[in-house]
């Protein structure tokens, strides 16, 4: 199958772009990634429609303030090791999202070194709001509701819930990724769905 | 309302933990009712991509195109050789000639090489006429001072053949001293010859034939057979101008011709020709060279 005739196969798949964050590639991203690597921007288009959007709801979720900084940055490190890179699809989304997760980790390192001046003296009235924000929560209302609904959990049981959901990995290599086992990874996961529901059904449980 | 219903959250969990995996995983079809909420807010955070989440792909294409096409490009063929830019080529060499006046404006640099230079050489030349692969002339005066001494030594030590017997010994054992030992004996043995074949050639007076008989067991010693052909044969290789074995064994000149010198001649001629002669003939022979005098 060609390159264009794969391109088209995705971008037409369940009638729109992207219409689920996870697995939008399936088998065709072996011939995408090679494509990609070989300088195809069509190919490395697709790949960045596919993560990008679960990327930025990670992050928003683990780092709200400057979500869209480092996925950037983010990027930036995946195309300068795009060429080496070897593995499937789940790979590259383990790949993507440590590469997120470090960037994250030495933003906040830099940031503890040279912390920012507060806006203490802007009211918040005064605070540009940027039309991002306004069209994100005007687009999707759903989606935001839940991350706001998943932000009120503990940032482990958070970020263990994004990672399996909305990144695709699995719990070994969630697990990996954050240092931790997989029993540990999995029983935060229990407990941050546990209070999800409890705070959907308005029970308020304590775990 | 009445009151013996149960609190809230009370009794036994509506859902257990393959319930919440099968929510992580995805799986809602089957899932209890108190998780169908969770599971929506889950699919919701899967939905589709808003517009803004998908503004920032110009800037990761043009990342792309800065970084990942140059990338590409290097990591698609190697670049032949010979098919160098000429510019590239014209900085390299700009480069070597901005360099040649610093290396040569050391004079720190040059002293040194030219000590190493010339201790390479002093090593060289020291190696080879420690080995002995030098020219024979050449050999020859490196040689001479060198083992003056110990010809000297030989010459003064003529009457205690241990000495030449421990050095023939040390030839032998091949130790990492064996090359120097093996060069004191073979002077030491051109000395005995030179020595020997002098009182032969050259009679001294009657009070040195002591010596002279002390320099013949050195040399039978090191010969390893006292048969004058064998020592002649031995002696031959250190002393290129000794004359031929017939001309040493011809009959004495009438000049030099003593009390009953022509039987003692024939004994040396026959012990000549007798090369594999038992000890007995070579006796004769030894003798024979001292009364040809």
């Amino acid at each position: 199958m060609g390159l264009v005739a794969i391109l088209m196969a995705i971008l037409l798949r369940d009638g729109a772009l992207c219409a689920n964050t996870q697995h939008v590639v399936g088998e065709d991203f072996a011939a995408l990634l090679a494509a990609a690597q070989g300088g195809s921007e069509q190919a490395f288009s697709v790949l960045w429609r596919d993560a990008n959007p679960a990327l930025l709801r990670y992050l928003r979720v683990v780092a709200a303030e400057n979500a869209e900084d480092v996925a950037a940055e983010t990027w930036v490190q995946v195309v300068r090791g795009l060429p080496r890179f070897t593995g499937d699809e789940a790979a590259w989304r383990a790949w993507l999202f440590t590469t997120a997760r470090r960037r994250l980790l030495d933003q906040a390192r830099v940031r503890k070194r040279h912390p920012a001046e507060p806006l203490d003296e802007i009211s918040a009235a005064e605070v540009p709001r940027t039309a991002a924000a306004e069209q994100l929560a005007m687009d999707n209302i759903a989606t935001e509701s839940a991350m706001a609904l998943l932000s009120r959990l503990p940032e482990q049981q958070a970020e263990v819930i994004f990672l399996r959901v909305v990144a695709g990995l699995d719990t070994e290599v969630v697990a990996e990724m954050l240092g931790r086992s997989p029993g540990a990874v999995r029983v935060a996961a229990h407990r941050g769905l546990k209070r999800l529901a409890a705070m959907l059904s308005g029970a308020g449980v304590t775990l | 309302m009445p009151d013996n219903l149960p609190p809230s959250g009370w009794g036994p969990a509506p859902f257990d933990e393959r319930d919440l995996d099968a929510v992580l995983a995805g799986e809602t079809a089957d899932i209890p009712a108190a998780l169908r909420p969770v599971a929506d807010a889950l699919t919701s955070l899967r939905a589709a991509p808003a517009p803004a989440e998908l503004r920032g792909e110009a800037n990761a294409m043009a990342q792309f195109r800065e970084l990942g096409q140059g990338q590409a490009a290097r990591h698609a063929e190697p670049a032949p050789t010979l098919l160098l830019p000429a510019q590239a080529v014209g900085r390299r060499r700009q480069a070597a000639r901005h360099r040649g006046p610093r290396w040569v404006s050391r004079p720190g640099r040059r002293r040194n090489g030219a000590l190493l230079a010339t201790g390479a050489a002093a090593a060289i030349v020291a190696a080879a006429v420690f080995t002995g692969t030098l020219p024979d002339p050449i050999a020859h005066l490196a040689r001479t001072p060198a083992n003056s001494p110990s010809a000297t030594h030989g010459t003064r030590n003529s009457s205690s053949p241990n000495v030449e017997t421990s050095t023939a010994s040390k030839e032998a054992t091949g130790s990492p001293s064996a090359t120097g030992s093996a060069r004191s004996g073979q002077s030491k043995a051109e000395t005995i010859c030179r020595t020997y074949y002098g009182y032969y050639m050259h009679p001294p007076p009657q009070s040195d034939l002591r010596t002279e008989m002390a320099v013949e067991k050195q040399l039978s010693a090191l010969v390893g057979n006292s048969a004058p052909r064998k020592m002649y044969d031995f002696c031959s290789q250190f002393l290129p101008a000794l004359p031929p074995w017939t001309a040493l064994n011809k009959p004495p000149e009438p000049a030099h011709a003593g009390t009953g010198g022509s039987g003692s001649n024939s004994q040396g001629g026959q012990s000549g020709s007798n090369q594999d002669g038992g000890a007995g003939s070579n006796q004769n022979g030894g003798s024979g060279a001292q009364q040809n005098r």
